[in-house]
C-alpha cells in the first residue's frame, strides 16, 4: 500500500504550498479507440490526418501552447511509430518548443481508462493537469479555466475535475450525431450532478439518478444541448481512481457517470460552460467535415489556414478563400467561397471549386466540379469529374468523367477508373488486413459489391486489393457501439483480443445483462491484467473485494472468475516442453492469500477445481496443468483430500462434463489415485513423500 | 500610463526567455507566439522583435566591420522569416529595417574612407540634409497639406506652418538620437551628396525603380575596400549596433510621452474630440492634454471586437469607475492580448476627470457635426499616407470628411512602414467569426457567410494629420519620414 501513502503526501504538499513550481501538464490521448475513421486510419492515425491541410494534432498542440502548458504527455497506441516519428521531426521537439513533449507508447492501452491507469503507475503527474484527446480544435484560453479550477479546489477539496462544455443547438452541423448525453447541473450551472449517456437506439431506457439528489438540490438544470469538448482539467486524484476501478474505460460513460452515481466517492465535478471561443472534437467523419468548415470560416481564429501552422504560406482572400504559394489556376477556373488550395496544386479550365479543401500538389482536370469535397495531397482528378462532399485521401486517382457522390471515402492511393460512379456509401481502400478478412463483416460486404470492385481491380496491380469497409456513412449516425475499446489499429497479439471483445459487449449497457455476468467479466479481466503486470496480491484482493461488493456477487462467482483468470494466465505461459509444476508453483504461491479468501468449505474446494478443469478445456497440456495446480493447492493446504476426492467423484459438475473436460480430468488421475491411496493409508509421512512426487513431475 | 505597461503573459514570458535561450530558439518561440496571435498590438510586436534582434545581433558571428555584409544578410534573413510568420504584422518589417539601418549606419560611421562618402545610406544621414528644406517646402506649397483646403477647421494654415516649424526645430534638437548627433557632427558625412536634399523625391523614385533589381547593400563597392583596409582597421561594430538597437527599444518606451507632448497644440479648450479605438498612445495623448485643457471625449464602441466589454461596462458602470476595479475585473476574465479596451480607456479618462461619452458606431454620422476633431490610433501607417487601424475607422474617417472634421492620427514612428499598399486587402487581418454571431446558433453557422475584419484600411485622402514622436506630418509628406527612417536602402523582406 505504499503507493497510496505516497500519493497522500503529494496531495498534502500540493494543497499547502499550491506548488507554484509545478509545471502545467497536459495529457493527450492520441488514439480514438474507435473505428470511425476506417478505412483512412488503417494507414495513418487519426491525429495525423490532415485537417485544412494541417495534421489534426497540430491544432491540439497549438491549443495547448496557447494555454501555457509546459509539459505534454502524449499517449498513443495505434500507429505509434508514425506519431513518434512525426513529433520527433516537428517543431514541438525542438528546444524552442513552448513545452516539453513526451510520446508514450504502451501496447496495453485500449481505452482512456487504460491511459489513466498507465498514468497513475508512471508517476509523471505532479499536479492537476489538462486531459484532451489528440483531435481537439480549440482557441479558448485555458488560463481562466485553470484559475477557476484552482480557486474551486482551494474551497472544495472534493472537486476533482472541471469539464469544458459548450452549448449548441440541436440541429447544429458540428454536433456529433448519435452522441447525446444528458448533463444535470446545479442551479448556477456550475456543478455537474449527474451524467447520463443517451443511446439513440433505446431512448426508452429508464435513467437512474443518485439517491437524495433531489433532496440536496431542489433546483436542477437538465441539459442535453451540450457539446462535450472533451477538454478536462483533471485533478491528480483521478488517475488513482481509475486504478481502483479497473473496469472504467471511457472518461465520460464510465468515469464521470460512475463517480457521480456513487456518493461513496464524495467527489464533485464542475462544468465550465464556454461563453466565447471555439472548441470542438473530431469524433467522426461528420464532425471532421463540420470542424473543417468552421476552420475555413474562421470560427477557430487564430488557428486558420492562413496562420500557416506547419510551414505553409497560405494567403487569405475575401470570401474565406485560402491559397498557398505556387497554385496554378486556369484562367477560366472559378474558385468560390470557403475553399482552400494547397501549394503546387493546379486547377484546369472551367473547373469550379466551391467550398472544397484541396491539398498540396493535386492535379485537378478540366471542367471538374468540386463541391465541399475534402481532398488531401497528391490527388489527381481527371477531366469532367463531379466530386461532392467526400473525402479523397492522398495519392488517390480519380479517372476522367467519374462521379463521386456525397459521403464517399476514398483512402490512400486508390485508383478509380474512368467514368466510374462512386456511390455515397463507398469506402475504398487499398489496404486489406488479414484481421478484416477473418472478422467476416468485411468480406461479406465485399461479395455484395464485387461488380464495382472488379472494375477497380482491373486498373490496379495484382497485389492491390479494393475493399469496402462496412462503416456508417460520412454523415450517418454511427450504428456501431461507439467508444468501443478497439483501437484505430488492431494489434497482432492475440491475447488482447479476447478481453477486448468481452469488454465491448459489456459496453452495450443493456439492462438485460445479468449482474453476475458483468461481475465475472470484470473480475476476470482485472485479475488477468493484474497478473500480467505482476501487481501485488494485496491489490488483487482489494480489487476483487471491491468488485464483489459492488456487484453483490456470490463467492462461487469469485471462484469462477479467479479460476478463469489464473488459468488464462498460466496457459499463456505454458510451452510445449518444460516443467509445468515449476511454472505453476510460483504463480500459485504468490496467489495463496487470494485463494485463502475464497475457500471456506470442502464444497468450495471442489467447485474451484471444477472451474479450473472447465477453464482448462482444450488448452495445451491441460492435463499436466490440472495435475500441477491441484497438487500445489493440496500441498499448500488449500485443498484437502476430501475436497479433491469430492471433485473427482462428483465429476459431472453443475454443467455436466464435456469430453474436453474429461480429458483434462484424466491428466490428474495419477495424483488423485495417489491421494486415494494416502487417504486409505492415513499415514503421517505424507509430507516427505509429497516432496518427492513433486520433483518427479 | 500604468495600463500601457501591462503585457500579455506570452510577451512577458518571451521577454524573459529571450535573454537566456539561443537566438534561433528565441526566433522559433516568437514565431509561435505571433502565429498564435498571443501578441496583437503593434507595440508589443515591435518590442518583442527588437529584443529578439538585440539577442540575434549579440550572438551573431559577424562582429567586424568587414563582416557587416554578413550581418546585414543574416538580419535580413531573420526578418524574412519573421515576416513570413505573420505577414500582416507590418511592424515586424519596420523594426527589422530599422535595425538594418542601424547596422549600415555603423558601417558608414566606422568607415571614413572617401570612397564611402557618397554611399546613399540609411536615411538618418540624409535627414541632415532634408530637415532644412522641409519646412520651407511645406510652407511654400500649402496645397500639399490636406489640412488647408477646408476653411474653418480647427487648425488653420498658419497652424500647420507653426506646427511644422516647431516640429522641425524640435527635430533638429531633440529627435536625433545621441549616436546620430555624433554622426552629424562629423563633417565629412553630413552631406553625403551635395544635391541629395534637393533631389529627395527624385531619389526616392529612383530607388523605387532600382531597388528591387540591385542588391542594395552596395557590396560591390564595399568588397574591394574590405580587402584593402580590413587588416588595417577592422573595427568591431557589434557594440555600436547593439547600442543602436537599445536606442530603438528606448524609443519604443518613450513613444507615448513624445507623442503626448504634441497634445496641447492639437486639443484646445472646450473641444469635443471623437476618439476611435483605444491605444496606450491615444490614452497618453488625451491624458496629457487634460492636464491643461478641459475637453469632452466622444468614444465609439466598435462592433464586434470591442463591443462586449463596453456593453458590460454600460450595464454595470460602478465596476468600471476606477482603473483598479477594472483591473480586477479583467484579471478574472481570461487574459487577452489587447492591452487596452475602450472600456478601460474610458475608465482611465473618467478617473482623471475627463468627460467622456460613449456612443455606438451607428451613431457616428449623427454626432459628427458636433465634433471638432477625430482622433485615432493606428496599427500601421503606410508609405503613401494611408494607414491600417481598428475596424470601422474608414467609415468614421469618411464621415468626418463629409462634415469637414479633421482626422488626426497619433502614432509612434515605428509603425510607419515603407511598404506601399498595392493590395490593401492582403494587409488586413480577418478575425474570428464568433465575435459577430454566436457559434451555437445552428441557423447561422454554415448558412451565412460571416466576415470579421479586425482592421480597416484608411486611405491617405481621409487622414488630415499624423502626429508621430518625431513630429507632425501630412499624409502627403509621410514619404519623407519614411526616407528618414529607412533611407533608400530597400530591403525586400516580403
Amino acid at each position: 500500500m505504499a503507493p497510496t501513502s505516497k500519493r497522500g503526501s503529494a496531495k498534502k504538499s500540493g494543497l499547502l504550498e499550491e506548488a507554484p513550481e509545478a509545471l502545467l501538464q497536459a495529457v493527450i490521448i492520441a488514439d480514438s479507440f474507435n473505428r470511425r475513421f476506417r478505412p483512412l486510419t488503417l494507414e495513418k492515425p487519426r491525429c495525423l490526418l490532415p485537417l485544412a491541410n494541417t495534421p489534426i494534432i497540430e491544432y491540439t498542440l497549438e491549443f495547448l501552447a496557447l494555454g501555457g502548458v509546459e509539459e505534454v504527455l502524449l499517449y498513443c497506441h495505434a500507429h505509434h511509430d508514425q506519431i513518434t516519428e512525426y513529433i520527433r521531426e516537428s517543431k514541438w521537439s525542438k528546444d524552442s518548443s513552448p513545452f516539453q513533449i513526451r510520446v508514450i507508447y504502451s501496447p496495453s492501452i485500449m481505452s482512456v481508462g487504460d491511459v489513466m491507469r498507465e498514468l497513475d503507475q508512471s508517476r509523471l503527474i505532479q499536479d492537476d493537469f489538462i486531459l484532451v484527446s489528440g483531435d481537439i480544435v480549440s482557441n479558448i484560453s485555458l488560463q481562466g479555466i485553470l484559475q477557476e479550477h484552482k480557486a474551486r479546489r482551494l474551497k472544495d477539496k472534493s472537486c476533482i475535475m472541471t469539464s469544458v462544455l459548450r452549448e449548441i443547438s440541436p440541429r447544429h452541423s458540428s454536433r456529433p450525431r448519435g452522441e447525446n448525453a444528458l448533463f444535470i447541473l446545479d442551479q448556477n450551472r456550475e456543478r455537474i450532478l449527474h451524467y447520463e449517456y443517451l443511446k439513440q437506439s433505446d431512448s426508452e431506457f429508464p435513467m437512474l439518478l443518485p439517491r437524495d439528489l433531489g433532496k440536496s438540490f431542489p433546483t436542477m438544470s437538465f441539459q442535453e444541448n451540450f457539446l462535450d469538448c472533451c477538454i478536462d482539467i483533471v485533478s491528480f486524484e483521478v488517475p488513482p481512481l481509475f486504478t481502483e476501478n479497473f473496469d472504467w474505460q471511457h472518461s465520460r460513460k464510465d468515469f464521470l457517470h460512475g463517480i457521480l452515481m456513487d456518493e461513496l466517492y464524495g467527489k464533485t465535478v464542475y462544468a465550465h460552460i464556454l461563453k466565447s471561443g471555439y472548441a470542438g472534437r473530431i469524433q467522426s467523419l461528420q464532425t471532421y467535415d463540420a470542424i473543417l468548415q468552421d476552420i475555413i470560416r474562421r470560427w477557430t481564429y487564430p488557428f486558420c489556414p492562413d496562420t500557416n501552422l506547419s510551414q505553409q504560406t497560405y494567403k487569405y482572400t475575401r470570401g474565406h478563400v485560402y491559397k498557398d504559394a505556387k497554385v496554378i489556376l486556369a484562367q477560366s477556373a472559378v474558385i468560390l467561397d470557403n475553399s482552400i488550395i494547397g501549394a503546387g496544386t493546379s486547377i484546369g479550365e472551367r473547373t469550379i471549386v466551391e467550398g472544397a479543401s484541396i491539398g498540396r500538389n493535386c492535379i485537378i482536370g478540366k471542367n471538374v466540379r468540386l463541391r465541399s469535397a475534402i481532398i488531401w495531397d497528391n490527388v489527381v482528378i481527371g477531366d469532367n469529374c463531379s466530386v461532392e462532399g467526400c473525402v479523397i485521401a492522398s495519392d488517390a486517382y480519380i479517372g476522367d468523367g467519374s462521379i463521386v457522390k456525397q459521403g464517399a471515402v476514398i483512402s490512400f492511393g486508390v485508383v478509380i477508373e474512368k467514368g466510374s460512379n462512386v456511390p455515397s456509401t463507398a469506402r475504398y481502400t487499398k489496404i486489406c488486413t488479414t484481421k478484416e478478412k477473418e472478422s467476416g463483416r468485411f468480406t461479406q460486404v465485399v461479395h455484395s459489391k464485387t461488380k464495382s470492385l472488379n472494375e477497380y481491380e482491373d486498373s490496379e496491380d495484382d497485389e492491390d486489393e479494393q475493399r469496402e469497409t462496412a462503416m456508417g456513412g460520412l454523415y450517418d449516425p454511427e450504428d456501431e457501439s461507439d467508444y468501443s475499446d478497439i483501437s484505430d489499429f488492431e494489434d497482432d497479439d492475440e491475447d488482447g483480443e479476447v478481453p477486448g471483445k468481452k469488454k465491448k459487449k459489456g459496453h452495450a449497457r443493456t439492462p438485460s445483462e445479468s449482474e453476475a455476468d458483468s461481475f465475472f467479466r470484470e473480475a476476470c479481466n482485472s485479475l488477468l491484467g493484474a497478473l500480467k503486470q505482476s501487481h501485488s496480491v494485496d491489490i488483487m484482493i482489494l480489487e476483487l473485494n471491491g468488485l464483489r461488493m459492488s456487484a453483490n456477487a456470490e463467492f462461487s462467482e469469485v471462484r469462477r472468475a479467479t479460476a478463469a483468470a489464473v488459468i488464462a494466465y498460466i496457459c499463456s505461459k505454458v510451452t510445449s516442453s518444460g516443467d509445468i509444476s515449476k511454472l505453476v508453483d510460483p504463480i500459485l504461491e504468490k496467489l495463496l492469500p487470494l485463494f485463502n479468501r475464497m475457500i471456506f468449505e470442502v464444497k468450495d474446494q471442489a467447485e474451484l477445481l471444477g472451474y479450473i478443469q472447465k477453464e482448462l478445456t482444450d488448452k495445451e497440456r491441460a492435463g499436466a496443468v490440472m495435475q500441477a495446480v491441484s497438487m500445489k493447492l493440496y500441498n499448500e493446504d488449500l485443498c484437502d483430500d476430501e475436497g479433491i476426492l469430492s471433485w473427482w467423484n462428483d465429476g459431472n459438475g453443475p454443467q455436466g462434463e464435456t469430453p474436453g473436460m474429461a480429458k483434462v480430468r484424466e491428466g490428474a488421475r495419477a495424483f488423485v489415485k495417489w491421494i486415494e491411496k494416502q487417504d486409505s493409508d492415513d499415514e503421517s509421512e505424507e509430507e516427505s513423500e509429497e516432496e518427492e512426487s513433486d520433483d518427479d513431475e | 500610463m500604468a495600463v500601457a505597461d501591462e503585457q500579455p503573459p506570452a510577451l512577458t514570458k518571451f521577454l524573459k526567455a529571450v535573454t537566456t535561450v539561443k537566438a534561433d530558439d528565441a526566433t522559433e518561440i516568437l514565431t509561435g507566439i505571433l502565429k498564435r496571435r498571443e501578441i496583437k498590438s503593434s507595440r508589443n510586436v515591435a518590442k518583442a522583435v527588437t529584443k529578439l534582434l538585440l539577442r540575434f545581433v549579440s550572438q551573431n558571428r559577424h562582429t567586424k566591420l568587414s563582416e557587416s555584409q554578413g550581418l546585414i544578410k543574416d538580419v535580413r534573413d531573420l526578418g524574412r522569416y519573421l515576416v513570413a510568420a505573420q505577414p500582416r504584422e507590418l511592424v515586424i518589417g519596420n523594426i527589422v529595417r530599422r535595425v538594418l539601418g542601424v547596422i549600415r549606419e555603423e558601417c558608414h560611421e566606422s568607415n571614413t574612407l572617401p570612397g564611402f562618402a557618397d554611399l546613399p545610406l540609411g536615411g538618418r544621414l540624409s535627414r541632415a540634409s532634408s530637415v532644412g528644406d522641409e519646412s520651407t517646402d511645406l510652407g511654400s506649397n500649402p496645397g500639399s497639406g490636406t489640412a488647408t483646403p477646408h476653411s474653418g477647421r480647427p487648425f488653420s494654415r498658419d497652424g500647420v506652418e507653426e506646427d511644422i516649424d516647431a516640429m522641425s526645430r524640435r527635430k533638429s534638437k531633440a529627435y536625433i538620437p545621441p549616436n546620430l548627433r555624433n554622426l552629424t557632427r562629423q563633417g565629412s558625412i553630413a552631406l553625403p551628396n551635395a544635391n541629395f536634399g534637393e533631389n529627395n523625391l527624385q531619389h526616392a523614385l529612383f530607388s523605387l525603380l532600382t531597388a528591387d533589381g540591385i542588391p542594395l547593400d552596395y557590396s560591390p563597392k564595399l568588397k574591394p575596400v574590405e580587402s584593402k583596409e580590413a587588416p588595417v582597421e577592422d573595427k568591431d561594430i557589434r557594440g555600436d549596433v547593439i547600442e543602436g538597437i537599445k536606442e530603438l527599444l528606448e524609443e519604443l518606451e518613450q513613444v507615448d510621452e513624445q507623442v503626448a507632448a504634441h497634445s496641447e497644440t492639437h486639443i484646445h479648450a472646450n473641444e469635443i474630440v471623437m476618439v476611435l479605438g483605444s491605444s496606450p498612445t491615444l490614452q497618453a495623448f488625451l491624458m496629457r492634454a487634460a492636464v491643461k485643457r478641459k475637453f469632452t471625449v466622444v468614444m465609439i464602441e466598435v462592433y464586434p471586437n470591442d463591443f462586449h466589454e463596453t456593453q458590460e461596462m454600460l450595464r454595470a458602470p460602478s465596476k468600471f469607475t476606477t482603473p483598479t476595479g477594472l483591473k480586477q475585473l479583467s484579471k478574472n476574465s481570461p487574459a487577452k492580448d489587447e492591452p487596452l479596451t475602450t472600456a478601460e480607456m474610458k475608465a482611465t479618462l473618467a478617473s482623471i476627470g475627463v468627460e467622456s461619452i460613449l456612443i455606438p458606431d451607428s451613431a457616428v454620422p449623427a454626432v459628427m457635426s458636433r465634433v471638432n476633431k477625430v482622433l485615432m490610433g493606428s496599427h500601421v501607417i503606410l508609405r503613401n499616407g494611408s494607414m491600417i487601424t481598428t475596424a470601422g475607422a474608414r467609415n468614421v474617417a469618411r464621415c468626418a470628411q463629409e462634415h469637414a472634421v479633421p482626422v488626426v492620427v497619433v502614432s509612434g514612428v515605428y509603425k510607419l512602414s515603407p511598404r506601399y499598399p498595392f493590395d490593401p486587402d492582403s494587409m488586413l487581418e480577418t478575425g474570428e467569426s464568433s465575435a459577430v454571431v454566436g457559434w451555437a446558433d445552428a441557423g447561422v453557422v454554415g448558412n451565412a457567410e460571416i466576415f470579421n475584419p479586425t482592421m480597416d484600411f484608411v486611405p491617405g485622402e481621409l487622414v488630415d494629420h499624423y502626429i508621430t514622436n518625431v513630429g507632425g506630418y501630412t499624409p502627403q509628406n509621410l514619404y519623407k519620414l519614411v526616407e528618414e527612417q529607412y533611407g533608400t536602402a530597400n530591403d525586400n523582406l516580403e
